[in-house]
């Protein structure tokens, strides 16, 4: 396949990509690829037998194998598939292998183009401690902590205690190979520091294969603010401003926006500098995030995403930059066309994530078939979705089921934008979190921008649900009454027989000879 | 019709047609009279357009074995037909339900085994999420109507306990 016409002077030319993920965010880089020119390739499972991925894409390879360790975490697999298919470039998207230094470097060793930055970036990042490590030799600020190299539970706790009075408790135990809650522990007094880092250890060492832990303080009241980075091959560096993605359950985005509501641009400057340096420390390449936690006006690295993040689309909209064509761009190995002071931020993006939760069971996950799936339309509105309707929804893979992504003038207009998108999605089938992130819009604090991490567990301890409103019950039940007596239960049956007496234009074509 | 809500109220609907306009005759909840505005409906395409007072609202309606789902004005609900209910299994208070659909990683007790109040007796995931099943009381476990691995789905009935 041959390279398109734009990478001409391109170092690291490629025509045909592969995509080595699944649902939304593959069709997202499928769609990409072909705005680009480049041919796309999926690898599929027989659980995506009716994605709309596959239509997509020009190739669809099959990935034999029931578990993700057989399909889309099987390095080798995917290599040999990209070899099949004639693929030149693997762009990993984001969750399963997008963050794994090895695969990276397999990808690289067999020849590949790989759509991502360096293995040796990922791996610094990765760990946390190195990470820390890292950021403490170049200034950017940390969370208050220590890290631990002792071995023993004696002598870590130990070690612990004799720190704790200069951090002051509560303290949070995190694992050093961390990531999405586990090995966390939160301890609260000295006496509960003991079963806290056995109990961190053992989970750390069952999800990652890695006991190592640290501590930080435990910051509350915090909003978690990240940074979007650019970087090329050739040490130029640039921030796209931040997003705010305060809002979570279970240490999990539910609804992020650009900008934050309480960034003025001093602090932007700052923080945009902080992410700079971050990247620079580790030679990044590629496009990145930098998460900080921001506690009134200091800020502390929490993390750094060596990949596209989910919450990407806000970030474009404000800005106008297509995050996924620069990472195809930069991994060409052409330089980044855009300086710093050509970023400018228009309006406002807020982006919903519409799970397979049920919000009254505490956002506990539900699975079921998409009987009806209408999602939302109009100006300003994005939707980026891996799904259509027919297809099930099941437990093997994460909830996220589409995003909804608005952009208006200013936050008021887009906040309102976007409840009246949530109100016009109609998902039909299983239970969703539609309807909470419509009570999230609607809540005073959120309007407001005074959110933090801890908003939505405080406020619904135990889960959401819905008002009372009897009205309500009783147009559903009229509804589902006058459906049943007009023979309406076959939905496939009576769409069809619709399609042919109601489409005008059918009956148009009908009368040309 | 008679169906039941999702906060298990039973509503009962009859239609009337008059004059080849469908109308309600009645709404009863939980057998007494429910007093409802007036209200006109007319079918469009696969869905139920409602006008009441001078307001359109569109209503999505499919369903799914025995469970409607019911999409009003950006709310969903769900009923399921009075019949199907009766014909259910009663679920007692020791009768430990899938609080969501998934696979278990684990079953931590067997059959006969003493237990107490919040003891950890069987470990679910979903969705990269793990979910422990505990003892909402002390007692014994009567039965396990799961092994490792099982998929199962939300409501399936885990294990039943017998309270001391």
């Amino acid at each position: 396949m041959l390279a398109p016409e734009w990478m001409k002077n391109a170092k690291f030319p490629f025509g045909c990509v592969l995509i080595a993920n699944r649902g939304e965010v593959a069709c997202r880089i499928a769609k990409a690829c072909k705005e680009l020119g480049l041919s796309a390739v999926a690898i599929y499972t027989s659980s995506d037998e009716n994605s709309p991925l596959l239509d997509l894409c020009d190739q669809n390879y099959f990935l034999e194998g029931q578990t993700l360790h057989e399909t889309f975490l099987n390095i080798e697999a995917i290599i040999t598939a990209a070899k099949a298919t004639g693929a030149q470039a693997i762009h990993p998207g984001f969750g399963f292998l997008s963050e794994s230094a090895e695969f990276a470097k397999e990808v690289i060793d067999a020849g590949l183009i790989w759509i991502g930055p360096s293995p040796e970036s990922i791996e610094i990042m990765g760990d946390k401690m190195s990470a820390r490590e890292k950021m403490k030799s170049v200034g950017v600020p940390l969370v208050p902590g220590h890290e631990v190299y002792s071995t023993g539970i004696k002598e870590i706790h130990d070690e612990l205690i004799e720190v704790s009075p200069k951090l002051g408790f509560p303290l949070l135990l995190k694992a050093s190979a961390g990531g999405g809650g586990k090995g966390m522990r939160v301890v609260n007094r000295p006496s509960e520091m003991a079963e806290a880092i056995g109990a961190a250890q053992r989970e750390a060492q069952t999800a990652f294969g890695d006991g190592r832990i640290y501590v930080e303080k435990l910051l509350t009241k915090c909003k978690h603010i990240e940074i979007q980075i650019l970087a090329d091959g050739y040490g130029n560096i640039i921030h796209l401003g931040e997003r705010e993605c305060s809002l979570q359950r279970r240490h999990q985005k539910v609804i992020e926006e650009c900008p934050s509501p309480v960034m003025e641009p001093r602090l932007r400057n700052l923080m945009g500098a902080a992410g700079i340096a971050a990247a620079a420390a580790v030679t990044y390449m590629g496009a990145g995030t930098v998460e900080f936690l921001l506690d009134g006006d200091k800020f502390y690295f929490l993390e750094m995403n060596t990949r596209l993040q989910v919450e990407h689309p806000v970030t474009e909209f404000v800005t106008g930059i297509d995050i996924v064509h620069q990472q195809f761009r930069i991994a060409a190995g052409l330089p980044l066309g855009i300086e710093q002071k050509e970023i400018t931020m228009k309006g406002h993006s807020i982006e919903s994530r519409v799970y397979a939760e049920d919000p009254s069971s505490g956002f506990l996950p539900s699975a079921g078939p998409l009987l009806r799936l209408k999602m939302p339309q109009g100006p300003g509105i994005r939707v980026d979705s891996g799904v259509i309707e027919g297809n099930t929804i099941d437990t093997n893979f994460d909830p996220m089921i589409a995003k909804i992504i608005v952009h208006a003038n200013n936050r008021e207009t887009a906040i309102m934008r976007m409840k009246n998108a949530l109100k016009e999605t109609v998902l039909l089938g299983l239970q969703t979190n539609i309807e909470f992130l419509h009570a999230l819009l609607c809540d005073d604090d959120v309007i407001n921008g005074d959110t933090d991490t801890n908003l939505i567990e405080t406020k619904w301890p135990n889960g959401w649900n819905p008002p009372e409103d009897p009205e309500l019950f009783a147009l559903g039940a009229i509804a589902c009454t006058i459906y049943e007596e007009n023979g309406l239960s076959s939905p496939l049956h009576s769409n069809n027989n619709q399609k042919i007496t109601n489409d005008p234009f059918l009956k148009l074509n009908n009368k040309f000879p | 019709m008679k169906i039941i809500d999702s906060n298990n109220e039973k509503w009962d609907i009859s239609l009337q047609n008059i004059n080849q306009l469908q109308s309600i005759k009645n709404i009863n909840l939980n057998d007494e009279e429910f007093i409802f505005p007036e209200t006109e409906f007319a079918i469009k395409k696969n869905t139920v357009k409602i006008s009441q007072g001078g307001q359109i609202i569109i209503a999505n309606v499919v369903k799914n074995k025995d469970t409607w789902w019911v999409h009003i004005n950006g709310k969903v609900l769900t009923f399921t037909s009075a019949d199907s209910r009766k014909a259910g299994t009663k679920i007692t208070q020791g009768s430990l339900q899938a609080p969501m659909p998934g696979t278990i990683l684990d079953v931590q007790v067997s059959v006969g085994q003493t237990i107490e109040t919040g003891q950890s007796l069987l470990v679910m995931e979903a969705m990269k999420m793990e979910h422990k099943i505990t003892a909402p009381f002390s007692g014994t476990v009567e039965k396990i109507n799961c092994k490792k691995d099982q998929k199962v789905d939300r409501g399936f009935v885990l294990i039943e306990l017998k309270q001391n």
